[in-house]
């Protein structure tokens, strides 16, 4: 099952009496979870009858317990195993061996954590399906998250630039829990109806120093010292330091450097075609030139008594000249 | 009743009282008014922007009696005990103090009770980046799935230091550094409310002081009423504050354009009279003169200047005087300055002497104009036309100094004279290029450290990031074709880097096939401070010194450098394409 299916189901009143939850994404496992708990228990008190815990940390007894335990002030009850794999063959077969007839008010979901999931091939999995519903979280495709970014903004009434949707997305980098914080300001921060342009994103936007530095070069590589500068002050007062500021650059370089010599680049394709229009604009000579400047300033931050940041305004002069 | 100090005092108490930050308080705002509230919020910036007031109006806001409200009220015993910081519903902790799980573990105990007069627990974690890796995972578990009835605010200056798994659960709003005008105008809405006089130009040095931080501006603000008596002056805030007054660089510019040379030893005794502390005075000298590059260099200065209307006035007129290529080189004799003053020299006799050789700096012309206009003069010559006396340094000289002060510069009834007995030939050029380098000559110190930057320049087209390693280390000695380059211990890694077998076989070819000699190269560690000094010299100083050994050398260098009344400050490699008369 996919976890679109899972929302219809549970949508549609149907819990499966067992689920176990795995795959890349843990954001959205934790999310199904609380789905579940607010569709399978009403009110206010729901948390009352949630027990999480983790098989790691949890002694077989005491998981197989809580599962057997009655609700309280209610009727239905929701487990939550995390790390279910930790469990030895002797242990996991106990616990699923008491879950093929559980207990009817209670839904339990068996969940592992994306970079401890089993083999579908493991001994484990093939045990863990017999008696289970199995739902895998994969991380959302570029496509799949752009359409989820545009989707939110047409439900709030936004128009939109392509371009601020492809920075949103970049800026996220499949982080699906930043990409929803992100709309959630968003969404907070403009009314409806308003439109959503690079502007808008750069303003609210977490994570914005890669960002920002992609905006320097583009001043940069166009000779463009004083916007250069300008966007080198607003990372500033964004609270990049200026030694963080020249390590950024000198990363972007020699990334450049990269593409104008066909080496592959490694990151988001948002960023990498960007960079190498940079490059292309900036030609090799420039690049060469730049990095060697970098070095110095780089060297004379460490080992000169001027101010660091009057060093970094005079490399991106020297540099966007 | 006692003296309550002003960041106390004027703590702000609503949302749009907070200065600088609208994009994070109006967006609180509304998430209160529509009931959008997240489980967790991550707030980051650098100190005294606003994170932890914004975090207990954010708290006032969710509890306040007449609240949910993006207006707290601040006088119900709700809004009072959370500003009192005694609510039993709002825990503020210091996770640089609390760092250890046991705290986190107390923490988590504590959320699971509901709130006792409020309407949410608000759990405010103050430099959350602080807590160990274990306190972080305890609360994480706690961030997942937190009780309807809990709200988490983290603060923190350094959000890179918090795990992935925090971030990816919290909202986060990023706080930006208060600009030097909106915390001038800050100050004097407060000054007009304590009836406190203050003239503009010191609340701009208290501002600068500041350093984007509301709260240190108002330290030192405060520390100005205690002081003054009366007005408070810009000459008594600078006295106080250990800043130089901005009115004595000032004036040492317009002695520097007027080269007034005697003036110096008078505003030197002024300075240590006055007990500034020299370093300081020299690092504030060149913010003053990245302020005069600015105002020459860029269309809207205004961006990038905080400073005074008057001051910026100044600025305008001053930076008339000079061209950038002068401002850079002023820039670059200061820097030197700062190092022999670190490296234990006399810092009266070393400022003094600085500041006459800045008073006795001819203006800087790019070399390859003249180089330009003097193979234009030879062209010229060539074809017998004649060429008008006038228009041959033209475009040399440096844009025309303005009263009440005057530079000297490269004035025709100084330079024609000389330029009547230009060479027939087109002038020497310094050895600047590999092909103009002499094939197979023997190498000796000057010779290579003169063209070690050249050679540089061409091993960065086969490998750049092997020049770049080699750009730290310093050529100390030649002998018989053995070249020393000796890295100062911090370059440590970059000598270990270029010191592998194959790295060292493609310098020495490189170094073959520049030199067109068989060279070995040796790399060493120079740990002695001294030697790291002389390491990070400039090219200037090392070219200073050197310049006899390449006259005695190579006299049509010395003929071209006499006949265009040159000095040799620096090198440069000219670009044809990317020229940029001044620098």
């Amino acid at each position: 099952m996919d976890p679109n299916q899972l929302i219809k189901e549970i949508g549609s009143g149907k819990f499966r009496p067992v689920y176990y939850f795995f795959g890349d994404e843990d954001y959205r496992k934790k999310e199904a979870v609380k789905f579940i708990l607010s569709h399978y228990i009403s009110g206010k008190n729901n948390q009352l009858n949630l027990s999480k815990m983790s098989a790691d940390k949890t002694e077989l007894e005491s998981i197989i317990g809580e599962i057997a335990a009655i609700p309280m002030l209610g009727d239905r009850r929701l487990i939550y195993v995390e790390d279910v794999q930790r469990l030895k063959p002797t242990q996991y077969k106990k616990l699923f061996g008491y879950l093929k007839s559980p207990p009817p008010e209670t839904v339990i979901i068996l969940s592992s954590p994306s970079v401890r999931t089993p083999q579908k091939k493991s001994a484990f999995f093939r045990e863990v399906k017999k008696i289970s519903e199995l739902v895998q979280f994969n991380k959302l495709t570029d496509q799949k998250t752009r359409a989820r970014i545009i989707r939110h903004l047409q439900s709030e009434g936004y128009t939109y630039d392509e371009e601020a949707v492809e920075l949103l997305l970049s800026l996220t980098g499949g982080n699906f829990g930043g990409l929803v914080g992100e709309l959630e300001k968003l969404s907070l921060s403009q009314e409806t109806g308003s439109h959503i342009g690079l502007e808008e994103i750069k303003k609210l936007a977490s994570s914005y120093e890669e960002f920002g530095i992609f905006e320097l070069i583009d001043m940069i590589s166009e000779k463009k010292y004083e916007n250069a500068l300008k966007a080198y002050n607003d990372l500033i007062s964004r609270g990049s330091s200026s030694v963080g500021v020249v390590v950024l650059i000198g990363r972007q370089m020699i990334n450049m450097l990269k593409a104008l010599e066909g080496r592959k680049i490694a990151g988001h394709p948002f960023w990498v075609d960007k960079l190498r229009r940079q490059a292309n604009l900036y030609g090799r000579e420039r690049v060469v030139s730049a990095i060697s400047s970098i070095a110095k300033t780089e060297k004379d931050i460490r080992t000169s008594l001027l101010k660091p940041n009057f060093l970094v305004e005079n490399l991106i002069r020297e540099i966007s000249r | 009743m006692s003296y309550q100090v002003l960041a106390l005092k004027y703590r702000p108490l609503l949302f749009e009282d907070i200065i600088a930050q609208e994009h994070v308080t109006k967006t609180l705002a509304r998430a209160v008014e529509t009931g959008r509230i997240a489980h967790g919020y991550l707030l980051t910036g650098p100190r005294g922007t606003g994170k932890t007031t914004t975090a207990r109006i954010l708290a006032k806001a969710l509890n306040c009696i007449e609240g949910p409200t993006a207006t707290p009220c601040n006088v119900c015993p709700m809004c009072k005990e959370i500003t009192a910081g005694s609510s039993l519903d709002v825990l503020e902790v210091d996770a640089a103090s609390n760092t250890g799980i046991d705290d986190i573990r107390t923490l988590r105990e504590n959320i699971r009770y509901l709130p006792t007069s409020g309407k949410k627990r608000v759990f405010i974690i103050d430099e959350v980046h602080r807590l160990s890796g274990s306190a972080f995972d305890a609360l994480l578990k706690t961030l997942e799935e937190p009780p309807e009835h809990a709200v988490f605010i983290f603060a923190t200056t350094e959000p890179h230091k918090v795990p992935q798994t925090i971030l990816s659960r919290t909202q986060r709003y990023d706080f930006r550094r208060v600009s030097t005008t909106d915390l001038v105008s800050h100050l004097q809405k407060l000054a007009k409310l304590e009836n406190i006089e203050i003239e503009q130009e010191a609340l701009f040095l208290i501002a600068r002081k500041g350093d984007g931080s509301v709260r240190d501006s108002l330290s030192l603000f405060d520390q100005m009423i205690a002081l003054a008596d009366g007005t408070i002056t810009a000459s008594l805030t600078a006295r106080t504050l250990g800043i130089v007054d901005r009115q004595l660089f000032s004036k040492l510019i317009d002695i520097i354009a007027a080269g007034k040379s005697e003036e110096i030893f008078n505003l030197v005794k002024i300075l240590f009279e006055s007990g500034a502390d020299i370093t300081e005075f020299v690092n504030d000298f060149v913010s003053y003169l990245r302020n005069l590059l600015v105002q020459k260099s860029t269309e809207q200065p205004e961006n990038f200047l905080d400073v005074s209307a008057a001051e910026r006035e100044a600025l305008a007129k001053q930076a008339t005087y000079f061209t950038e290529a002068d401002i850079l080189r002023m820039i670059q004799i200061l820097s030197d300055l700062l190092r022999q003053l670190k490296n234990g020299y006399d810092e009266k006799t070393f400022l003094e002497i600085c500041l006459i050789r800045l008073a006795r700096m001819e203006s800087s012309i790019a070399l390859q104009e003249v180089i330009q206009r003097l193979n234009r003069l030879s062209a010229s010559l060539g074809s017998g036309q004649a060429v008008p006396a006038n228009n041959l340094f033209d475009a040399v000289q440096p844009p025309p100094l303005k009263a009440p002060v005057q530079k000297k510069t490269l004035s025709s009834d100084k330079q024609l004279p000389r330029q009547s007995t230009a060479p027939q030939e087109p002038p020497p050029v310094p050895p600047e290029t590999e092909t103009d380098y002499e094939s197979g000559k023997p190498l000796n110190l000057p010779r290579v450290q003169m063209t070690w930057n050249n050679f540089l320049d061409e091993l960065k087209k086969q490998k750049p990031m092997l020049a770049s390693m080699m750009t730290m280390g310093q050529v100390t000695s030649v002998e018989d074709s053995n070249i020393t380059i000796a890295f100062s211990s911090s370059y440590a890694t970059n000598k270990q880097v270029v010191n592998k077998t194959e790295s060292k076989t493609i310098i020495e070819e490189a170094l073959r096939n520049f030199y067109k000699l068989t060279v070995s190269v040796k790399f060493t560690i120079d740990k002695t401070q001294k030697a790291q000094a002389s390491a990070i010299n400039t090219e200037t100083e090392s070219l200073a010194i050197n310049a006899d050994d390449l006259f005695a050398e190579d006299p049509e260098l010395k003929s071209f450098v006499e006949q265009i009344n040159g000095e040799i400050v620096g090198r440069k490699k000219i670009d044809d394409n990317n020229s940029n008369p001044g620098d």
